[in-house]
């Protein structure tokens, strides 16, 4: 492959999946008690899904979780709250680093990033794991150890 | 090594537990087997072969198999042939179908009317703004290779709306033919006269 090849991604995030923003809105709703809204930000022209929670990780008191999904299966989901902390799964190409990689809180920057602990593709997992990640921060009332994929039980 | 599917996953010898198993493990507990086929054919928009569908729901090749013959016959699934593989992936009919019905429950067709204008707005304002008559070009151009960048939010942002500009003309079409009642039949006088 010739390094012209290596800088042209065939895509760089691609089309936002309308369908896929749908189906996680359902199963966020149904796995995470907190949530007080789940909204597209625009019901013809979807690009983000916003599930508003009603407590944050320490200090915070609220908090806001956006996620984005691509057709060809790229994500963010970008945690931010009212303490101004942010941190972001994300997983699309992304020059020098891992195509699955995390942006660490307070934040989120766009570099350096760290590699992700979630190593799973699909919808139902990706979505289960960033509520997985988030409640064990909340539970902890910090972020340590928020990108670690192995967790006390 | 990984726990048996039990919803109480017990880690009595103090070891830890592993995000990525233990969600894979829960989707399992939580939906059947079809469900989760139905549900990895639903994002498969490049054609795979029903073992890579397997890996991915988490069932056997033979169950993912028969599933997606039963996808297939709905026309959920549309298939090509690699060779000897048969390769599966969503068909165009039900992301449309689906995506028409998402916007008919919530929309009128005014709304819906509205919303096609204000993309192709969209679209016309990057099409001047940046010179280029496609997200395409615009990303060749600018040499946009990072999502995070403002340019990577913008081509993103220019693929998505004209998928749903795309999406949305296909919805009005539908609503419109099922309003008419032409399609199943139950024509009304209203439209007769319309037409008179």
């Amino acid at each position: 492959m010739t390094a012209d090849d290596a800088e042209t991604p065939r895509e760089v995030f691609g089309p936002i999946d309308a369908s896929a923003l749908r189906t996680i809105r359902d199963l966020i709703v149904d796995l995470e008690p907190l949530v007080e809204s789940a909204t597209l930000d625009d019901p013809l022209n979807p690009r983000t899904l916003s599930v508003g929670l009603a407590d944050g990780v320490g200090a915070a008191s609220t908090a806001r979780l956006d996620v984005r999904w691509s057709l060809q299966g790229n994500y963010a989901a970008h945690y931010t709250d009212d303490a101004d902390r942010n941190f972001r799964f994300d997983c699309h190409p992304k020059p020098e680093a891992p195509r699955r990689h995390f942006h660490p809180p307070p934040d989120a920057p766009s570099r350096p990033v760290e590699p992700s602990c979630i190593s799973v593709s699909e919808v139902a997992l990706v979505t289960r794991a960033v509520v997985q990640q988030w409640r064990i921060a909340y539970k902890r009332g910090g972020f340590d150890g928020l990108n670690d994929a192995e967790n006390p039980p | 090594m990984t726990p048996e599917n039990r919803p109480d996953r017990l880690c009595p010898d103090g070891g830890t537990e592993n995000v990525n198993e233990a969600v894979a493990a829960e989707w399992v507990d939580d939906t059947t087997p079809f469900e989760r086929v139905y549900e990895v054919l639903r994002r498969r928009y490049d054609p795979e072969s029903a073992a890579e569908i397997a890996a991915r729901a988490r069932v056997s090749a033979t169950t993912a198999r028969k599933h997606l013959r039963t996808l297939v016959d709905s026309g959920e699934a549309t298939t090509a042939q690699e060779g000897q593989t048969t390769l599966y992936r969503r068909s165009e009919t039900a992301i449309v179908t689906e995506h028409a019905q998402a916007l008919l429950d919530e929309q009128t067709p005014e709304q819906i009317a509205t919303g096609i204008a204000e993309m192709k707005a969209r679209i016309r304002e990057w099409r001047k703004e940046y010179d280029v008559d496609s997200p395409e070009a615009f990303a060749r151009e600018l040499a946009v290779v990072d999502a995070d960048s403002d340019h990577g939010a913008v081509l993103t942002e220019w693929q998505t709306t004209r998928r749903n500009l795309a999406l949305a003309e296909a919805a009005l079409a539908i609503g419109e033919a099922s309003r008419s009642g032409h399609l199943s039949g139950s024509d009304t006088d209203s439209d007769t006269s319309a037409r008179a």
